[in-house]
């Protein structure tokens, strides 16, 4: 087998068997193929990619929003930043149409211009070079179902035309093809970006933007919604315990944490963060001192700078001058010191100094620029 | 449903025998460029890749089946000599 496949398809599942296929061996990757099936069935009913979990205000709109419009055809746009989850609207959107065709979905920010064309509309044998057979679209292949266009917002000009074409007329033509091929699909689409600017910008065509959001759905942070974060942790922990078998616990403090952290990554974010914690603290109890920075970001502890300040005044005992001294003056020159050094220890490279000195990055940068100090070399 | 793509109608023929002889019915064969049309609004439960495609026509085939449901599982036949 090609050892390039796995590559390419990171994703796929893939047995290998050899001619002349003997029975026992094809019997064998049967029953593989079974206990896969049946184990990632099992799994899918759990997993909150297809439903959308959360007891805010918002997400209960959006839930209603959703069984709202999946009856219809009604072309979606759905708006949110990175890691809110569009791609599971979308999905739960098409679970609920009852479109007995599949859900495919494309990235059209993640395939070169040159490319995207022959993804979406398909091509004939010859079209161009290596294009030794035809093949049908992404279109074509979301017949009867549902195609999930997502960034839409990055889709060059050029492909915003013909994508157009195709909601209006509701045909495709494969690319070196004169044929029209009628699709029936629904078509849903999704963007981080803030779409009215980019039409004002000109990089995003208006037709187009009012063809796509015929039913707009638009998902706010986690961070506007912070009820939503225990229960996704229950969801992602939950998933944990059926993927890895191990089991997890968090703390109130490590819960109250979780809420106050802004998840600048959204829902993605805080499920990638269940799954450290998992290989971090398998069946263990989380507690707010395991949560790594920036969750627990010391910006949000006012007292740190001064428990760190006075611990190394304790530790080097100073005493007080018989004149007095100039406090501020005297804690300034101390911080700018321990900044300096923090940030010689680790070679210029501002977070590592952060993390040193137990505190945020961004607060470093302020103090390194209020002291007017100087990176030994500028890494970061 | 278990989709046999596979260039030779033959192997594909002798391969849809033996799975078919596995207890495992339902099963059909395509080539690579109509096989979407043949299995239409039926799920995919597993993919059987011929030995006999081209490199291109494989990688296509699993793109395409990714976009569908990675989940499912991909079988690749290997020619006899195959290392």
């Amino acid at each position: 087998m090609n050892p390039a496949m796995h590559t390419q398809h990171p994703w796929a599942r893939i047995h290998e068997l050899r001619y002349p296929v003997r029975l026992d061996e094809l019997g064998t990757v049967l029953e593989e193929i079974r206990a896969t099936r049946s184990r990632s069935g099992r799994n899918e009913r759990k997993q909150p990619e297809g439903r959308l979990v959360g007891k805010s205000a918002d997400m209960q709109a959006i839930r209603k929003l959703a069984e709202q419009v999946a009856p219809s055809m009604a072309t979606v746009l759905i708006t949110g930043e990175s890691g809110t989850g569009k791609e599971v609207v979308a999905k739960q959107i098409h679970e609920l149409s009852g479109r007995k065709g599949p859900f495919v979905a494309i990235n059209c920010g993640a395939i070169p211009d040159h490319l995207l064309e022959s993804e979406l509309f398909g091509h004939e044998r010859g079209a161009f070079t290596g294009a030794a057979s035809a093949r049908a679209g992404r279109f074509e292949l979301a017949k009867g179902g549902t195609f999930f266009l997502d960034e839409i917002g990055d889709m060059p000009p050029a492909m915003q035309v013909k994508l157009l074409r195709v909601l209006e007329e509701r045909v495709v033509e494969r690319v070196g093809g004169t044929k029209s091929i009628p699709v029936d699909v629904r078509i849903i689409a999704a963007t981080h970006r803030d779409l009215p600017a980019r039409i004002s910008m000109g990089k995003f065509r208006e037709d187009l933007f009012y063809r796509l959001s015929v039913f707009p759905i638009e998902i706010s942070p986690l961070r506007d919604r912070p009820e939503d974060v225990a229960p996704l942790c229950a969801e992602f922990i939950q998933r944990v315990r059926d993927e890895q078998e191990v089991d997890l616990f968090l703390s109130d403090r490590a819960m109250r944490r979780l809420e106050a952290y802004a998840w600048p990554g959204n829902v993605r974010e805080l499920a990638n963060l269940i799954e450290r914690l998992a290989v971090m603290k398998p069946g263990g109890i989380v507690d707010e001192t395991d949560l790594p920075w920036p969750v627990v970001d010391r910006q949000s502890e006012p007292d740190r700078d001064v428990e760190v300040l006075s611990s190394s005044l304790v530790s080097t005992s100073p005493s007080l001058p018989e004149a007095g001294l100039d406090l501020k003056a005297y804690l300034g020159n101390l911080e700018r010191d321990m900044i300096e050094s923090a940030l010689n220890e680790a070679e210029g490279v501002v977070q590592a100094a952060a993390e040193k000195l137990g505190i945020g990055r961004t607060t470093l940068v302020e103090k390194i620029r209020r002291y007017e100090l100087r990176k030994p070399q500028s890494q970061s | 449903m278990i989709l046999v793509v596979n260039d030779g109608p033959e192997q594909a023929a002798n391969l849809k025998s033996l799975i078919e002889f596995m207890d495992t019915p339902e099963v059909l064969t395509a080539k690579p460029g109509d096989w979407r049309e043949r299995v239409g609004d039926q799920t995919i439960e597993a993919l059987f890749v011929g030995a006999d495609l081209s490199p291109t026509d494989v990688d296509e085939l699993l793109t395409d089946i990714g976009s569908i449901d990675p989940n499912i599982p991909i079988v690749m036949l290997t020619s006899g000599d195959a290392k």
